[in-house]
């Protein structure tokens, strides 16, 4: 039942668990929010930080699309039926907290809350197979406290730069979890003529 | 309500077989999917996914689809409706037996 509940997770999944694509938009996260650091110590011209955004946001999808067909080619495609509203509504919550957050001067980071408590729902919805969602999970409950540590003014640059990093991570653990069941032989197949 | 013996000889023999039963499962909780990704799934050989999705569509509990992508073939599966209804009736067996066994190994331990 639980190799069952496995193969359900994987096939509903197949799309956010392709982790090494995601890894190229999480580093583009992270290095916007270093360009914007760069900028405010004066290493960088505004344009300079413009420019070096587009190029990176073009070159994450761009990985992001190329990645995704070489799973495809490698592993087959999946038309995912539609598994619910759980993770735009996450995303959003987050979204909304986050914009309240750098205009209120709050001493915590409530979206880095939000972010957190998705990355236990998504640890515990997998059954097992994504226990490395818990440890990350933790990571982002302790930069919670980012705003006590980092000026308001770079707050933004340090979450972009957190969270590009903590996703990168969880990137690679997924694409482990799911090349590690797609490549594990189903039991006892060969035994047909015992069911035929 | 059934008895235990209904529910063992109400399984469907066709789904039951691990290969195939992977196969629906998989195909239950989407839309369609690539022969290629149930062949990654089960770690069937190309001639032994081949037969067990045979004998699921001379069934009618998957249809498969064939067509080409510019010049790559492509074989779509998905499950009929006969097939969703086969593989859910089957994993509310399943659940029946397994709780009855969970009962029996609770009563052999106290």
């Amino acid at each position: 039942m639980q190799n069952l509940k496995h193969i359900r997770f994987i096939t509903e999944n197949y799309g956010d668990m392709q982790g090494l694509r995601q890894i190229p938009l999480s580093i583009c996260m992270a290095m916007v929010g270093v360009l914007s650091i760069a900028s405010s110590m004066d290493l960088i011209s505004g344009w300079g930080v413009v420019i070096g955004m587009l190029i990176l946001i073009g070159l994450g999808y761009a990985s992001y699309d190329w990645v995704g067909k070489r799973y495809n080619a490698l592993y087959g495609s999946v038309q995912s039926r539609q598994s619910g509203i759980a993770d735009p509504v996450w995303i959003t919550a987050a979204i909304v907290v986050f914009l309240i957050e750098m205009f209120a001067d709050l001493p915590f980071s409530p979206s880095m809350l939000i972010i957190a408590t998705f990355f236990v729902y998504r640890w515990y919805i997998s059954d097992g197979l994504l226990p490395h969602y818990l440890p990350l999970a933790i990571v982002l409950l302790l930069m919670v406290a980012l705003p006590q540590v980092v000026e308001s003014s770079e707050r933004v640059s340090w979450f972009l730069i957190v969270l590009g990093i903590v996703h990168s991570i969880a990137g690679v653990f997924d694409h482990r979890a799911l090349t590690r069941v797609l490549q594990r032989p189903a039991p006892d197949s060969i035994h047909e003529e015992e069911y035929a | 309500m059934t008895t235990p013996f209904e529910d063992l000889a109400g399984l469907d023999k066709l789904i039951h077989e691990p290969a195939r039963l992977a196969i629906m499962t998989a195909l239950s909780s989407a839309d369609h999917a690539e022969f290629l990704f149930l062949q990654s799934l089960t770690g069937l050989t190309k001639g032994n996914l081949s037969a067990h999705l045979s004998k699921l569509e001379d069934a009618g509990f998957i249809q498969i689809d064939k067509h080409f992508e510019g010049k790559k073939p492509v074989t779509q599966v998905g499950l009929t409706d006969k097939g969703k209804l086969a593989i859910s009736e089957h994993w509310k067996r399943l659940n029946n037996l397994r709780s009855q066994a969970a009962q029996w190994v609770a009563d052999d331990n106290a």
